[in-house]
């Protein structure tokens, strides 16, 4: 419970035949996490099978018929048949070709509605003149001008002052000074050099072809044709959406089939391999490893050799944290912190022993901690993500509603007023008020709890530091570096005890000295300089734990500012003035309850990561991921 | 007895004077942990812890407030 998932170190080496059976074998049972073969003289890296390249084309086909979709393999019906390569090219390309043709089709559409467009441009300049299409009909005599032009008056005289027989109309829109001018045809010449002086840009009447009557129902004609061909094109896209849509199973069912493909493709980069064999070393569960040999033994005829080799003193052994089921979701603030090395302790169940506690001993409010015990409840449905980290608040939220009992807090209110009557609810420990009597000063009593806990958390520390420092350097370590902070507690205490009399042995205060002076020196052999400076930070570790009753009495104070303060003035005033007070009492409790969850949360998590971590926790595992998962 | 409004001020400044210390020191850490977690997201955990290292400076102003208040009781 405390130790992660023992490993072992296990080499598979089998022939090249069987390579396509072994990664298969080791796919479906999801045991080995492969350690990567690095490239050696004598050893090589393996080679993909055969079929990768094939795999990695349909891949990219397959994400481009996907495009932005959800990946998801849930929500998939799955066919019960087996899939094959082949199979899976042929629909892909069944489903390509459809959607290709429906393609061209839109291409073709969008070509001629460009046409449609620039005539439409061009019959837009014409329409600012008012004059029939057929006027612009080339005649033997005359000669026709349209286009754009910088300025007509001056134009318009220096036609004048060449002959009196032309026709000039004009329009102007705030782009355009368009002008179409008839006029005699010898004169063609001298005209045009005129216009050109003024900017003149002709416009090529071919289009107008045969159409005939002003230009404006011409336009509507086309506008017309063009809302036709433009549902033609949203049809298609339909359409092109509607063979993607009719497939989408499949092609899920592909992408993930291919996907799984792709990864058993390449695991033999991983390998090592000479002409005839390959060598896959990886780390298997020791509960798991029998079971593992067996298996691929039978589907490889038993011609293979299998080689348990021994862990190194500094290897890196992946990570599989090994929790019942209450623990589990505590793992995530492992995952959050960082992962336990092979060696040290997994401290999931600490966590999950005192980090509801002290939550809930910092909340401490029954109908806060039902509450928020709904609120996480109803979430997990919504943020399967993040289910783990909401399973553990639930936790937290029981033990907010059993210390709310305890203190006999309900919503910040410690006594109720019926009919005159007043009600104190029942408690065990007055949280506001109740406190001690030390040496003189009253004392809030959930200080002193607080720094009671800190005692004992900082000194549980301490022990697993000394089960971590056995483990890794042996009982010599464990004592010098972790056990000598027990003994300098005790002369500590005994000094203390003195002091204040309660102790009357006459050598105690010598005896207390020597203690002291005895653990500092082993602390420095044990754990050196760093060990001294760390002599008076464990004092400050353990007040630190006084925020146990301080966070908890500032969540209460604002309770009862919202509760006394704000809202009682509304509720003695009656009437409509009720109304106020609860809207008061909702807002004021709904800030409280997002600031008692923010704060307690922090609080709790930071006392276990800096003060209780700081003896014993190291951490820098990297996680187990095992071949064949995602 | 001290007077009752001397009493909360000292108390007031305990929590006021501790509450900015934190947040000065809360300030500079928490722009280093986003620039981290910018470079490397699972870096969210440590820097949150590290963020909030300094609020045990609020705490004990916290406690001192209280304690200040509670002796104020004599």
């Amino acid at each position: 419970m405390l130790k992660t998932e023992r490993m072992s170190k296990l080499r598979i080496i089998s022939s090249k035949s069987k390579q396509k059976q072994v990664i298969q074998k080791l796919h479906d049972l999801k045991v080995l996490d492969i350690i990567e073969h690095k490239k050696t003289e004598e050893l090589d890296i393996g080679d993909t099978i055969e079929n990768s390249e094939k795999v990695a084309e349909l891949l990219v086909k397959i994400k481009s018929l996907l495009g932005d979709s959800d990946k998801d393999e849930n929500n998939i019906k799955h066919k019960s048949k087996k899939l094959d390569l082949k199979e899976i090219e042929e629909e892909i390309t069944e489903i390509e070709t459809k959607i290709k043709s429906k393609k061209e089709e839109i291409t073709d559409i969008n070509k001629n509605l460009s046409k449609k467009k620039e005539l439409l441009s061009k019959l837009e300049i014409l329409n600012s003149l008012y004059l029939d299409l057929e006027s612009y009909n080339s005649l033997n005599s005359i000669s026709t001008f349209v286009g754009t032009i910088n300025n007509k008056e001056l134009v318009k005289k220096e036609l004048e002052n060449i002959t009196q027989k032309f026709k000039l109309h004009f329009s102007e829109n705030n782009k355009n000074k368009t002008i179409a001018l008839f006029i005699e045809k010898n004169k063609e010449e001298q005209v045009l050099e005129i216009l050109k002086n003024h900017g003149f840009v002709e416009l090529n009447l071919d289009f107008i072809g045969e159409m005939k009557g002003l230009p404006l129902k011409q336009m509507n004609k086309i506008n017309d044709e063009i809302n036709i061909v433009d549902n033609q094109k949203i049809k298609l896209d339909h359409e092109i959406e509607k063979i993607k849509r009719d497939k989408i199973n499949d092609i899920k069912i592909f992408y993930n089939f291919l996907n799984i493909e792709a990864e058993k493709a390449e695991a033999p980069l991983k390998f090592a391999q000479t002409n005839n064999t390959v060598m896959i070393t990886g780390w298997v569960p020791q509960s798991k490893k029998q079971e593992t040999i067996k298996e691929i033994e039978k589907i490889t005829d038993n011609k293979i050799y299998f080689e348990d080799l021994e862990l190194k003193n500094k290897e890196s052994v992946p990570i599989k944290m090994k929790n019942n089921m209450l623990v589990k979701p505590f793992e995530f603030f492992m995952r959050l912190y960082t992962l336990p090395s092979y060696k040290e302790v997994d401290p999931s169940t600490l966590i999950f022993l005192t980090f509801p506690i002290f939550f809930g001993f910092m909340l401490g409010d029954a109908l806060y901690g039902v509450i928020t015990l709904l609120l996480f409840w109803s979430l997990i449905k919504v943020i399967p993500a993040g289910k783990d980290l909401l399973k553990s608040m639930m936790a937290c939220s029981y033990w907010t509603i059993l210390f709310g009992i305890i203190f006999g807090e309900y919503l910040g209110f410690e006594r109720l007023t019926i009919n005159g009557i007043l009600y104190e609810f029942p408690r065990l420990i007055n949280r506001m008020h109740g406190s001690l009597n030390i040496m003189g000063n009253d004392i809030h009593i959930v200080l002193v709890i607080g720094a009671i806990v800190g005692l004992v958390h900082i000194n549980l520390s301490l022990l697993f530091g000394a089960i971590n420092e056995y483990d890794n350097h042996g009982l010599k370590e464990a004592i010098l570096a972790k056990l000598s902070w027990y003994v300098f507690e005790a002369g500590l205490a005994i000094v203390l005890l003195k002091l204040l009399g309660i102790v009357s042995f006459s050598m105690a205060n010598y005896f207390g000295i020597a203690l002291i002076i005895i653990s500092i020196i082993m602390i420095y052999l044990g754990e050196g300089v760093q060990g001294l400076v760390e002599i008076p930070a464990i004092f400050s570790n353990m007040l630190s734990y006084l925020r146990l009753g301080a966070v908890g009495l500032a969540s209460v104070g604002l309770a009862v500012v919202v509760n006394e303060q704000l809202a009682m003035p509304f509720i003695e005033k009656g009437g409509l003035f009720i109304l106020v007070a609860i809207l008061i009492l909702i807002l004021g409790h709904v800030i409280n309850i997002a600031l008692g969850i923010i704060g307690p949360f922090l609080h709790s998590i930071r006392l276990h990561y800096v003060e209780f971590f700081a003896r014993f926790y190291k951490g820098g595992g990297k996680e187990y991921k095992p071949f064949g998962v995602k | 007895m001290a007077d009752a409004g001397l009493i909360a001020i000292g108390a007031s400044i305990a929590f006021g004077v501790s509450a900015i210390a934190t947040a000065i020191a809360e300030k500079q850490i928490g722009a280093a942990a986003v620039g981290a977690m910018a470079e490397k997201e699972e870096l969210f955990g440590k820097g949150l812890i590290l963020t909030v290292i300094p609020e045990t400076i609020v705490i004990f102003g916290l406690v001192v407030a209280i304690l200040i208040i509670g002796m104020a009781g004599h």
